[in-house]
């Protein structure tokens, strides 16, 4: 039988019963265990999307079997159902966000569970990544020499000063040139780094200070950091508290764009001020950046209690 | 004279189409229209709400609804669904830490009774940048051969460069032409034949 309708169906079959019993198996391991109302709403778009697969196969599979399987997922429909019902109801809240610990960082080093990111096997394009730090001196020593515009990655570091700033005194300057900027899940953290081309994005920092020049300026969940900024475009927060702005330093690049910018903020849309952000106040400008390489943990655990918010 | 005969030839009439630019935040949805649109790409700020931008493309007007990406943004999304023609969605090539959440509010739209039948570009941005992910890569992390409800192709490009901006916008209006003017542009396509299993 060599009819194309014909070997889709059986094709079509095949995965269409595949993952029914997948899908089915999960909701009786739900049904067994109590379910959380996220894993109910998984289970609901799965099936939601199981159930497009077969409306869109409609016309090329025999009536029977079309009408079998309909049957079949309207019982999983059923019982998903009944899982809803039993699921506790959440009784509408205003939620307080949970104060934010302010203790300081620990003098000595301790061991950080980091995040294990698995690592991409079928890639084989790779970026620049500066990851997985406690309590280190980085800098451009600690990034592989790039000589075309590239996109670096900086995450998972906690207690840390990365400086990335061009160094005035070397005779001949190392050839990187970052264009873009990714950047995740920082703790204690002092980041010096150049004017760039294009954008930054930011997710999860925590009592942090930043130094950067850009093209457009993201900032997502984060608190208690402040931020010495260039920048042509609008910067914006978004799920942020206690951020404070101020202009970039002088010291460090000339081709600054002058310190006029109003910070947006997306989760505080309206005509008054964003409680989520202010300037960085006179008496807490930082004058003096640890530019030189710190080797002792004691000494960048020093440095960075004496600047850091 | 059928009732889908008089939609034809209405369309025909207008030969208008309406594409809508959606994509994380950072992507670089507001960058592409200015630089197709010959705009300075220098000061563009993150989208809150939207743009449209109207312009002539070949025989066709488009019509360009670029909605932001912010996370707080992407409730509203819905709200442009309607009559749109063609998604083009765009991807930040070297955000390899949101490539997941990219691939889950793709394929959420897919499920969209709204978008059902548009073509999908995806544009795999900032291709100027070293260390970006091929468009191949992009291909794979966002599972785009499992989609199986619309037309999709997939363009590497820059918009800082303009690489393949036009070559992008090209395939998709010749897509949803061939669609919504075939008649003009190709043979009709054949009608399913019921098929008897024995």
């Amino acid at each position: 039988m060599s009819d194309p309708t014909w070997s889709f169906s059986q094709a079509f079959s095949a995965d269409f019963q595949a993952s029914r019993i997948e899908l089915e198996s999960r909701v009786e391991s739900a049904k067994a265990t109590t379910t959380t109302a996220d894993g109910l709403n998984a289970l609901s778009l799965d099936l939601a999307k199981l159930t497009k697969t077969l409306a869109d196969a409609t016309g090329s599979l025999p009536s029977y079997d079309q009408r079998q399987y309909e049957l079949q997922l309207k019982g999983l429909e059923r019982s998903l159902e009944e899982l809803r019902a039993l699921l506790p109801k959440s009784k509408f809240a205003f939620k307080r966000k949970a104060p934010v610990a302010s203790t300081p960082a620990p003098p000595t080093p301790v061991s950080m569970a980091v995040p294990e990111i698995p690592p991409q096997t079928d890639s084989v394009s790779t970026n620049l990544t500066l990851s997985s730090h406690s309590f280190k001196y980085l800098s451009t020593a600690s990034l592989p020499s790039a000589s075309h515009a590239s996109d670096l990655t900086i995450s998972d570091l906690n207690g840390c000063i990365v400086n990335l700033l061009p160094d005035m005194g070397d005779a001949e300057p190392r050839s990187l040139e970052i264009s873009a900027l990714h950047i995740r899940n920082l703790t204690d953290t002092l980041l010096l780094l150049p004017v760039i081309r294009g954008s930054v994005l930011l997710h999860d920092l925590r009592r942090c200070i930043l130094i950067v020049g850009c093209h457009q300026f993201r900032m997502h969940t984060s608190t208690r950091v402040d931020v010495y900024l260039s920048i042509p475009s609008t910067p914006i927060i978004e799920h942020c508290s206690q951020i404070r702005f101020t202009a970039y330093p002088a010291t460090f690049s000339q081709d600054t764009s002058p310190n006029v910018f109003a910070v947006r903020d997306f989760s505080h849309i309206r005509a008054t001020p964003s409680p989520n952000w202010s300037a960085v106040p006179e008496e807490a400008l930082v004058m003096q950046w640890p530019v030189g390489t710190i080797t002792s943990e004691e000494e960048i655990a020093d440095a960075l209690n004496t600047l850091l918010p | 004279m059928g009732l889908l005969t008089i939609i034809r030839k209405n369309r025909q009439k207008e030969k208008e189409m309406r594409i809508l630019f959606l994509g994380l935040d950072n992507a670089g949805k507001t960058t592409i229209l200015k630089k197709l649109n010959g705009e300075d790409i220098l000061g563009v700020s993150p989208t809150l709400g939207f743009n449209i931008k109207t312009f002539a493309h070949g025989n066709y007007t488009l019509n360009i609804w670029d909605v932001g990406g912010q996370r707080t943004l992407r409730p509203y999304w819905r709200n442009y669904f309607e009559q749109t023609d063609a998604l083009v969605w765009v991807v930040d090539s070297g955000d390899r830490m949101r490539m997941k959440d990219c691939k889950e509010e793709l394929h959420t739209l897919l499920l969209e009774d709204r978008l059902a039948g548009a073509s999908l570009l995806v544009f795999a941005n900032k291709q100027d940048l070293q260390g970006s992910m091929t468009d191949v890569e992009i291909r794979d992390a966002l599972d785009l051969r499992s989609i199986k409800s619309h037309h999709w192709k997939i363009w590497s490009c820059s918009a800082v460069t303009g690489e393949n901006l036009v070559t992008g916008l090209d395939w998709v209006v010749a897509d949803v032409a061939g669609r919504l003017y075939y008649s003009t542009t190709a043979s009709p396509i054949q009608a399913p034949v019921p098929v008897v299993v024995v």
